[in-house]
């Protein structure tokens, strides 16, 4: 047992042994305390008058008195507030009072040390609205579930919490929602091939999106946007291609600007990727690439300028690997693929080497009408082993709507002989009158005079080029070539072919260099479109291109959960079956303009895919039910008997005789599960017999998880309540502390905090008016926030129970901000994105704490001015628990308005002085007072409604005098510490326990006080001895009687 | 199995007697609330049929005095013994004892013995309808679900109340259960009894509320379609004749109650149910009234305080919203008048009983509660009439309920703390 466990555990035995002062037994009964009974109150309460139902005369022993110890609570709760004996009977002289209350004290603190930790009754618990919307949305993750909506509000019992199995009905049109909201929430199931998730939405074709979102999303980590290529279909048109791309800058920048780093091996390329944000595996690639040392032509001019490049040359290096990845890829349009002659993928190798090549150049005439000069190059492609010259022929001029003007008819234009070796560059001139929209055509053939592993590369252009010899990026064009549409018409030229032999060793050698660049260099990683447009009709539904992701970047398990994700998106979609149908309209469709049997390829490996998928649903199904069994399991916050499991199997067979299809009968079982009294209530097994006994670890951990979560248990609690550890107190406290940590602690602030204090419906609270309000509705959810963003953090982050009173720190947002006037500083750096932050020094602007929340001042406010008395009377009853005594039946009425020239105050004040009513309001009325500098909306004020000023100076009935907020504050923090604290712990006791607090309660409630007070009072010093406590870790026997 | 809200069957006897012919229309009961009293000077009625006097907040149903009962006097012992509002609201419709410190109980209400006696006569038992949502507190040691509810299934179970006209009306007439919500149902049915047994007595009472919710729903499924085969009498319309109104609460609080109201008048005229409770507003109500014009600050609406507290100040404005209170009663009176049913119209073959928990708000007294029943119960019940029993013994307003459950031929032998009905209703 660690050291804070036990240290409570301690605490509990500490006080359970103090002895208590004036013991009270029969004779003290009998001689003290009876006779003054008799005297002043037997007189009407005996067994034959019994007013107001109350008999007293019956107690004629101690033991009698510890049974009914409520009776006497009531009782020392009448004569202490001066309630009894009344006015007109005779009155206790103060001694005999004195005498009387601490007798009747003692005994009460007596009957609570004997029943000391009794779990007292709770009763079985529905889960409340919004425990039931917590709960299924962890269970299935959709955050933006809400299936309780329009179900009836909760009433609240115990200590004032909807959480108390009391005020949780059931009847049968409540029933009635809770099955239709468990169908509709069965209908956001999606099936998949391993099981069941849920999603936010019940479509398919939203599934489909979601499955499609997410494998984008992944390829997203690794690929970057931007590569559009425009596309004209029949005059569609719109980009293609766009996204999937290596992000080959990034890389190229970082590796260069640690390049030195890392060759003196001062860095590893496994920290540079994590400092840069790259992809290590294909970081390290990239790195062993650029400095291996075995030749590949493409790759050492890479390599070359990578070695001499400074960091700030980056740039440079990106473009030449461009300039190669722009020379040796293109991309296809993959709405066919599988079609006869087809594109066999989206990015193919395109390779600039041939025996002959035709050259365009796109002619302009100059402005200054001169002749335009053509160089028509040749160079020795960086290798220049062997011999050979390059043939020039067909040159000629191209205009569109003319007829071709072959070179050499244009006299001088070129010179006779057009053969060139390596090195050497050929002038054509044009004359400007011959250029209109024209184009120079000539094919560039390897001489066949040459050697045989001869190599030439050859250009064409309009300006010289600078050098001849060497190896250099060609640029690849694609064009989709006139033609049938069910043909493949893409057609790719060169600007810079290489012209060599088929066949040659020379090519081979080209090949593996141009090979070994593109094994390192894809244009892209992905097809990140993943529906492909970019065909007339596009038969492919989701077109998945990802090898080169998945070899550069990505390992096992990545590769493993693509799969999965590309596995969820066939299956949540069906596109096997959608497939045929497709297929059927494409093939009709080509009947009418084009070759329907360029498709005729692909109708059998669809059909059977389509068969498959067929078998594969049907082999899928035993998987579904599983999922719905393990679903059970969650739901009902426990392990499941074996006969539960086969009742939940023989329901789903039963279904399926009924004639429900397989997902449907699925999403029956779902709805059973959430229709099931275990899912809809915290069923506890109580043990037979009377004593009180430890709830089981599935009880413990749906007890904890209610408590600090309003929700189901997660993995975690679950596992340790099914492997039996749950119950030891260190495991528990360390769970209560790890969940009080987690997010979903912020229901505990808000189904707690927000009840406690009255303000759980402000941000939907209409009872201002929008006349004298009207900025009222647009803060009123801000007010709500702030509220659960405070004791968020109040729990979270473990702080003093008393921050609730003195806190220099709250949580705004713009607009709360301006309702209170405090200036946000530009460029708050600690600002949240959802616009909240936490802003300090809040009591030198006069507000601090839930005594200045807009919410509680607002709420505790008419729909026009404010209300002294229900804010005093919230803050004697609400936040200090004092028990107020009844208001008098008949009290006079108020003045109809606030007449001329009186204050609020004032018109309050002449209402109290009324004798009747004064007890109470001289008690409640200050606090509200003091609280006046606040109007009716919580914005700091120091005039009323009716323009007259404010006055905030209160005296309270002892005497004790402050002022506004600070006074009370100061008030309430020095003087009624205790009585805070103890209200607030009762509070949570009894939001923890889901019952009123009780008299067997108080000794726990006093080590609380007492550990409070040691531990700096922080808030998890409550929690633990909550959770460590009897009453939270036990249930009543079955046959339970008060022992007495 | 004990079935808590069944227990008082027992009492009872026999089935209710058939002392009418099969071929007169059955007797209706429908019970309206609207919280934290009235005017303290301007509830009142005095003299006889159509000479009746109203008070000011009774003026909307002067058409109506010929069939109106102005009842004077009645109360609750139990909601004088507890705190103010939750405490005198609770056992409004049974007089029961009301649990405080944090535990509810209360008492079956006289609307839901009828309903759990004519249950099996109509597709819905009872339709419990309200226009203001109930408020989730504990007000001075009483849960403030008592000041939200009228109706009470059993001693621990307050109806639960429905808000949405659209979902009142899908109660009413949407029948889409399928065999498979049958299996469902059998299987948590099945689940339910399991789970009983290991359970603490207390628990199985709570426990048993789901038992029975599920097998009323079960017998509403095998129910439906099987209507139909009844004798004689035929309800005057076989469908609705208003379109499924939309999702979602009307803004305007009057169109809210009108609409509710139209609902239950077509539960009454097609015989989908006999028995229904409208609370138009809480005790202790927050709601405001920024449509109807203020007297007392010219030229706004009655938005400047909530309905609790406007009914402290007891002024011109809270007379204004009292009255349109009754203007909605009114509404619902002349519906129900309009409609006939043979000789007589479906108001004559109704009992209406309007209250408060208290009589003026202002001073929070119950000691005489402000009640008056409209319609003629089949030919039972003569109005025009004031009944005073203020200053007579045995003014239980548990008497009156025995009346009524009398007019609907159920005669448990006490009711409350009533021992005999009221011999001149």
């Amino acid at each position: 047992m660690n050291r804070i466990a036990s240290g409570i555990l301690t605490a509990f035995t500490g006080i359970f042994g103090t002895a208590i002062g004036l013991a009270a037994d029969d004779g003290a009964f009998h001689e003290a305390t009876r006779p003054i009974l008799r005297e002043y109150c037997i007189t009407c309460h005996s067994t034959e008058k019994q007013k107001g139902d109350l008999d007293l005369e019956r107690f004629v022993s101690v033991a009698e008195i510890r049974k009914q110890p409520d009776v006497w609570e009531h009782v020392l709760e009448q004569i202490t507030n001066d309630e009894m004996p009344p006015k007109k009977e005779k009155q206790l002289p103060a001694e005999k009072k004195s005498a009387l209350v601490q007798w009747v004290q003692a005994t009460l603190d007596e009957a609570a040390l004997a029943n000391a930790g009794d779990p007292g009754p709770v009763v079985l618990r529905r889960l409340s609205n919004m425990e039931y919307t917590y709960t299924l949305r962890d269970l299935t993750g959709v955050e933006s579930l809400d299936p309780a909506k329009e179900f009836p509000a909760d009433g609240a019992a115990g200590e004032g919490f909807t959480n108390a199995g009391a005020a949780l009905v059931m009847s049968p049109p409540l029933l009635t929602k809770y099955l239709d909201a468990a169908k509709e929430i069965a209908n956001h199931a999606v099936l998949l091939p391993d099981g069941i998730r849920f999603s936010p939405s019940a479509s398919q074709r939203d599934w489909t999106d979601e499955a499609l979102a997410k494998i984008r999303g992944f390829y997203a980590q690794f690929s970057e946007q931007g590569g559009a290529t425009a596309v004209n279909l029949q005059g569609i048109k719109f980009d293609t291609n766009t996204g999937g791309r290596l992000p080959v800058g990034k890389y190229v920048k970082a590796l260069l600007a640690e390049r030195d780093a890392l060759r003196d091996d001062k860095r590893s390329i496994a920290a540079v990727a994590k400092d840069h944000d790259l992809n290590p595996k294909y970081s390290a690639m990239l790195w062993a690439a650029l400095n291996d040392g075995t030749p590949s032509p493409v790759l050492d001019i890479i390599r070359a300028q990578f070695r001499s490049a400074a960091p700030a040359d980056a740039a440079a290096v990106t473009r030449l690997i461009q300039d190669w990845q722009q020379s040796l890829w293109r991309f296809a349009s993959v709405g066919h693929i599988g079609k006869e002659n087809g594109p066999k993928g989206w990015q193919e190798p395109v390779t600039p080497l041939a025996a002959q090549h035709e050259l365009r150049v796109k002619l302009a005439a100059p402005k200054d009408g001169g002749d335009v000069t053509i160089f028509l190059a040749t160079g020795d492609a960086g290798d220049g082993r062997a011999k050979g010259a390059v043939l020039w022929e067909n040159a000629r001029l191209v205009t569109k709507g003319a007829k071709d003007v072959p070179l050499r008819d244009i006299p001088g234009a070129a010179p006779d002989a057009l053969r060139t070796g390596s090195g050497t560059i050929i002038e054509v001139k044009i004359p400007a009158a011959q250029i209109k929209d024209t184009e120079l055509v000539v094919t560039a053939k390897l001489d066949p005079a040459s050697d045989a592993e001869a190599a030439l590369q050859v250009q064409a252009g309009t300006s010289r080029p600078e050098k001849l010899s060497g190896l250099f990026a060609s640029r690849a064009e694609s064009a989709q070539a006139k033609g049938q549409w069910s043909d493949n018409n893409l057609r790719t030229s060169h600007s810079a072919p290489i012209l060599v032999r088929d066949g040659c060793a020379v090519r081979r050698r080209f090949e593996t260099a141009f090979d070994d660049f593109r094994a390192l260099f894809p244009v892209a990683l992905c097809y990140t479109k993943i529906v492909p447009v970019d065909e007339v009709v596009t038969l492919t539904l989701f077109y998945r291109e990802d090898e080169q992701l998945k070899r550069l970047m990505l390992d096992d398990a990545q590769v493993a959960a693509l799969d999965r994700m590309w596995d969820e998106l066939h299956f949540v979609s069906e596109s096997a079956l959608k497939q045929v149908d497709a297929f059927e309209q494409l093939w009709q469709f080509a009947t009418q303009d084009a070759k329907p049997a360029a498709f005729e390829p692909m109708r059998e490996p669809i059909a059977r895919a389509a068969e498959a998928f067929r078998k594969r649903l049907v082999e899928v199904e035993p998987k579904h039910v599983q999922a719905a069994i393990d679903f059970a399991g969650r739901a009902w916050r426990r392990s499941l008997s074996d006969a539960e499991k086969n009742e939940l199997r023989a329901l789903y067979q039963k279904l399926r005789k009924q004639e429900l299809p397989h997902a449907a009968a699925v999403r029956m079982m779902l709805a059973r599960v959430l229709v099931a009294p275990a899912f809809l209530y915290r069923g506890e097994k109580a043990a037979p017999g009377p004593k009180a006994a430890p709830v089981n670890d599935w009880e413990l951990a749906t007890r904890l998880s209610y408590f600090l979560w309003s929700s189901a248990p997660d993995d975690e609690l679950r596992s340790l309540a099914a492997s039996g550890k749950l119950h030891d107190p260190d495991a528990l406290a360390a769970q209560a502390r790890r969940m009080v940590r987690d997010a979903k602690v912020r229901r505990l602030a808000t189904e707690f905090g927000c009840q406690w204090l009255h303000v759980r419906d402000v941000a939907a609270l209409d009872e201002k008016s929008e006349r004298h309000f009207p900025t009222f509705t647009s803060v009123r959810g801000a007010m709500q926030e702030e509220a659960v963003q405070f004791f968020t953090d109040l729990f979270e982050k473990d702080r003093s129970v008393l921050s609730l009173l003195d806190a220099d720190h709250t949580f705004v947002n713009a607009d709360l901000a301006k309702h209170y006037g405090i200036a946000l500083g530009a460029g708050i750096s600690n600002q949240k994105s959802d616009g909240w932050q936490r802003v300090d020094g809040l009591r030198a602007s006069g507000r601090g704490g839930i005594l200045a929340f807009a919410s509680t001042l607002a709420k505790q406010s008419g729909a026009s001015r404010t209300s002294p008395i229900l804010r005093g009377n919230w803050l004697s009853e609400v936040v200090l628990g004092e028990k107020l005594p009844r208001p008098p039946k008949g009290v006079p009425v108020l003045p109809d308005e606030a007449p001329q020239g009186l204050t609020e105050r004032q018109l309050i004040e002449r209402h109290s002085g009324d004798a009747q009513c004064a007890k109470c309001h001289q008690r409640i009325d200050p606090f509200g007072f003091a609280l006046e500098g606040f109007d009716a909306i919580g914005r700091a004020r120091n005039k009323d409604a009716g323009g007259l000023a404010i006055d905030t100076h209160v005296k309270l009935p002892d005497g004790t005098a402050f002022e506004g907020l600070d006074g009370l504050r100061s008030y309430l923090v020095n003087t009624r510490r205790d009585d805070f604290l103890r209200q607030f712990c009762r509070k949570l006791l009894g939001y923890a326990l889901g019952r009123s607090v009780q008299l067997s309660d108080k000794p726990l409630l006093d080590t609380m006080l007492a550990r409070l007070r040691e531990n700096g009072y922080r808030v998890g010093t409550v929690i633990d001895l909550i959770v460590l406590s009897p009453q939270f870790r036990e249930v009543r026997g079955r046959d339970f009687v008060a022992n007495n | 199995m004990a079935l808590p809200w069944l227990e008082s069957f027992n009492v009872w006897g026999d089935e209710p007697r058939k002392n009418k012919p099969a071929s007169e229309a059955p007797v209706r009961l429908c019970v309206t609330f609207s919280g934290n009293g009235f005017h303290s000077k301007e509830w009142w009625a005095k003299g006889e049929g159509k000479a009746m006097e109203l008070g000011r907040v009774l003026a909307p149903l002067a058409d109506f005095r010929e069939k109106m009962l102005f009842v004077r006097g009645l109360f609750h012992a139990e909601a004088r013994k507890g705190n103010i509002h939750s405490s005198q609201t609770g056992n409004m419709l049974s007089g029961a004892p009301i649990a405080s410190g944090g535990e509810i109980r209360s008492g079956t209400s006289f609307d839901q013995m009828l309903a759990q006696t004519y249950g099996h006569s109509t597709k819905v038992p009872s339709l419990v309808l309200a226009c203001e949502r109930s408020n989730p507190a504990v007000h001075k040691n009483y849960s403030m679900l008592y000041s939200s509810h009228i109706s009470w299934s059993s001693p621990t179970t307050p109806t639960p109340l429905e808000l949405y006209p659209a979902l009142a009306f899908d109660r009413l007439f949407k029948d889409d259960a399928s065999p498979a919500d049958k299996s469902v149902l059998d299987a948590v049915l099945a689940d339910a009894q399991d789970l009983r047994l290991g359970i603490s007595k207390n628990d199985q009472r709570k426990l048993d509320e789901y038992l029975e919710s599920v097998r009323d729903v079960e017998k509403r499924i095998e129910n439906a379609g099987k209507r139909g085969e009844l004798q004689g009498w035929r309800p005057t319309l076989e469908k609705p004749n208003i379109a499924r109104p939309a999702d979602g609460i009307p803004q305007d609080i009057g169109e809210h109650m009108r609409l509710m109201i139209d609902i239950l008048v077509l539960g009454f005229q097609t015989d989908t149910t006999r028995i229904t409770t409208l609370k138009l507003n809480n005790d202790h109500s927050a709601l405001r009234f920024p449509n109807l014009p203020s007297v007392q600050q010219a030229g706004h609406g009655i938005d400047y305080m909530i309905h609790h507290l406007l009914s402290h100040s007891d002024g011109e404005d809270f007379l204004k919203v009292n009255q349109f209170f009754l203007e909605q009663l009114a509404y619902l009176t002349r519906k129900l008048d309009a409609i006939q049913e043979g000789p007589r119209t479906l108001l004559d073959n109704t009992m209406l009983l309007h209250c408060s928990s208290m009589m003026a708000g202002a001073k929070h007294d119950n000691d005489q509660l402000p009640i008056i029943v409209l319609g003629g119960a089949g030919g039972r019940i003569h109005g025009g009439r004031v009944l005073d029993y203020k200053d007579k013994p045995e003014r239980q307003m548990c008497r009156l309920f025995m009346s009524m459950m009398d007019k609907m031929d159920v005669r448990p032998k006490t009711f409350g703390d009533a021992k005999v009905a009221l011999e001149e209703v």
